[in-house]
């Protein structure tokens, strides 16, 4: 239990230090997310309209989580140099694959007999998609986003190998001074991240989700 | 999806499998280094792989616990050390692989055997191998080992008490023997960039104290990390007030010049012997006040190596007594400028140069 103070202590007596590195980790983390958002969702909303083709980004796709993203982010340093740009690039490219799978996946698993309702009440494509399709796939398209979150937090320490600053910062001090309570200081509060952003996205997902007819009734 | 499980579940077991062997027979997985890099390809492995996910837990499981299984090795090798190998380290960073590779080179010509674990990792991990006897001998440097390793109150700034209160204190906690040192020193410090040097007149580290708020710092873990009050930031912050730079750039140590060269950083921390001051034009900065002692390099090595090979002591001072700032910062250049050499090359190319190998 020491060790826990000790960490503490440290973080405590490096508060500046330690904020600003927190900060720059959420900050690369959202935004990682976020472009990864913006970029998949109407890529799956294309992708799911396909046959073959779609397969073949998403597989391609597939790239970002397969490759070891400090592998990704050794690549990018010669280009992009160092810094938080070659680091959100890794990041992004991570992200990537959760978000456009489960996107494509969620859209595909509308059932084709609402759709044809919908289509036989005079919807148009766009109200289609909009009040059909999207909602009925939301609490799969958040699980993606949820999977994403989790890597992306968790995968954020690697930007400090390249100078992008995060909690990796103090991981990477911890380890070459051999000290646990400076590593503990990135490690924890990485952790906790990733389990509030999990829990966080989790009952989201579970509030959009789409009540059975059995919980209908008793409500 | 139900046909392919049982063959995911087979192509995960089969890679931890293989893990697990590697992990086992390798001594060099007892480093923090290793036991992470085994960790996390067994995780990269899990996520990739679609099989069922109480297999996938139990893969990383078991991977975790062969590194506290594959520790028990080096025991073995403490052992036989003083017949077997000797086991000749280095830290992190060019110069201390380069005079490493020397080590090795004048002991194996003198009949050693020798094992080499070059680029080992940073001091702590050195230290801790050094005293576990996974490693034989590694050099080190006078100051580092007063600040860092036993964490001297009062360290002698001059070079010579300095030498004996180390070599003192490690033969009486560690039974480690130093050796004799290089004369010249290699001092922590600061460097900036000609531009900023000419900018703000800067000459010394009480020129740059005050100037380092409009300026970006690159730096390696250690420095700003817990050696900071010793040998790093917070120890030049207490000499000379200020230093309270505009951002931090905390890069690995081999990168601090890539930050400057990239227009990341104005100032990185810098060593007496970096190659790169001259190969870049950058300008050092004076320590006037004294602020980092004596860094006098030598190799640090066990007593009962030392025991088990005797002739090891005049042939590893017959390496120190040639090293100048001069011409290991050449040499540290030939290895981190252009030309991108081997350490290898380079310490035995020196060495016959030196007339010290054949």
């Amino acid at each position: 239990m020491d060790i826990f103070v000790e960490a503490l202590t440290y973080a405590q007596e490096n508060s500046d230090t330690f904020w600003k590195a927190f900060g720059q980790h959420l900050t690369l983390s959202f935004l990682a997310l976020g472009i990864a958002l913006v970029v998949c969702v109407p890529l799956g909303i294309v992708t799911s309209r396909f046959g073959t083709v779609s397969r073949i980004i998403i597989n391609l796709s597939g790239v970002g989580r397969v490759i070891p993203s400090i592998a990704v982010l050794l690549a990018l340093y010669p280009v992009l140099g160092l810094g938080e740009q070659p680091a959100l690039v890794a990041l992004t490219l991570l992200a990537l694959p959760p978000i456009l799978i489960n996107t494509d996946t969620g859209l595909r698993e509308v059932d084709p007999s609402t759709l044809e309702a919908a289509r036989g009440m005079g919807m148009t494509t766009r109200q289609r998609l909009w009040q059909i399709e999207l909602p009925l796939a939301l609490p799969v398209i958040i699980g993606g986003i949820r999977t994403a979150c989790v890597e992306v937090i968790a995968s954020a320490t690697l930007a400090t190998f390249i100078g992008g600053g995060g909690l990796g910062d103090f991981i990477v001090q911890g380890l070459a001074g051999n000290s646990t309570k400076v590593l503990l200081v990135g490690v924890i509060p990485v952790a906790l991240l990733a389990l509030t952003a999990e829990l966080l996205l989790g009952t989201l997902q579970r509030l959009v989700s789409p009540r059975t007819p059995g919980e209908l009734r008793a409500a | 999806m139900k046909s392919k499980t049982p063959i995911g579940l087979a192509l995960a077991s089969l890679f931890v499998l293989s893990l697990l062997l590697i992990a086992c027979g390798d001594p060099t997985a007892t480093t923090p280094a290793a036991a992470t890099t085994t960790a996390a390809t067994a995780t990269t492995a899990a996520v990739t792989t679609t099989a069922a996910a109480p297999a996938a837990t139990t893969a990383v499981a078991a991977t975790t616990t062969t590194a506290p299984a594959a520790t028990t090795a080096p025991a073995a090798t403490t052992a036989t050390a003083a017949k077997g190998k000797v086991v000749v380290a280095s830290k992190d960073f060019p110069e201390s692989i380069i005079i490493g590779e020397m080590y090795a080179a004048v002991l194996e010509q003198g009949g050693i055997p020798v094992e080499r674990k070059m680029n080992l990792g940073t001091t702590a991990i050195a230290q801790a191998a050094l005293v576990k006897g996974d490693i034989s001998l590694y050099p080190e440097y006078t100051g580092t080992g007063a600040g860092v390793v036993l964490k001297l109150a009062n360290p002698s700034n001059n070079a010579k008490q300095l030498f004996d209160q180390v070599a003192s204190e490690y033969e009486k906690q560690f039974k480690l023997t130093w050796l004799d040192v290089a004369p010249y020193s290699n001092r922590n410090g600061v460097a900036v960039t000609k531009a900023v040097a000419d900018k703000y007149k800067l000459k010394n580290l009480s020129d740059l104290a005050p100037v380092a708020k409009e300026l970006r710092f690159a730096s390696n873990p250690e420095f700003v990390g817990d050696r900071s009050a010793v040998d790093g930031l917070k120890s030049l912050q207490k000499t000379y007030s200020g230093f309270d730079f505009k951002e931090i750039v905390q890069v690995d140590i081999k990168l601090r010049y890539k930050a400057l060269v990239d227009g990341k950083a104005e100032a990185c921390v810098a060593f007496g012997s970096d190659g790169e001051l001259a190969g870049y034009n950058l300008v050092w900065m004076e320590d006037d006040k004294d602020n980092f002692g004596p860094y006098q390099t030598g190799p640090v090595v066990r007593d009962d190596i030392l025991a088990a090979y005797p002739n090891m002591k005049s042939l590893l001072n017959a390496v120190s007594a040639k090293l100048t700032t001069e011409k290991i910062s050449a040499l540290n250049w030939q290895v981190t400028g252009p030309d991108k050499k081997e350490a290898v090359d380079v310490a035995k190319t020196f060495l016959k140069t030196e007339g010290l190998l054949k």
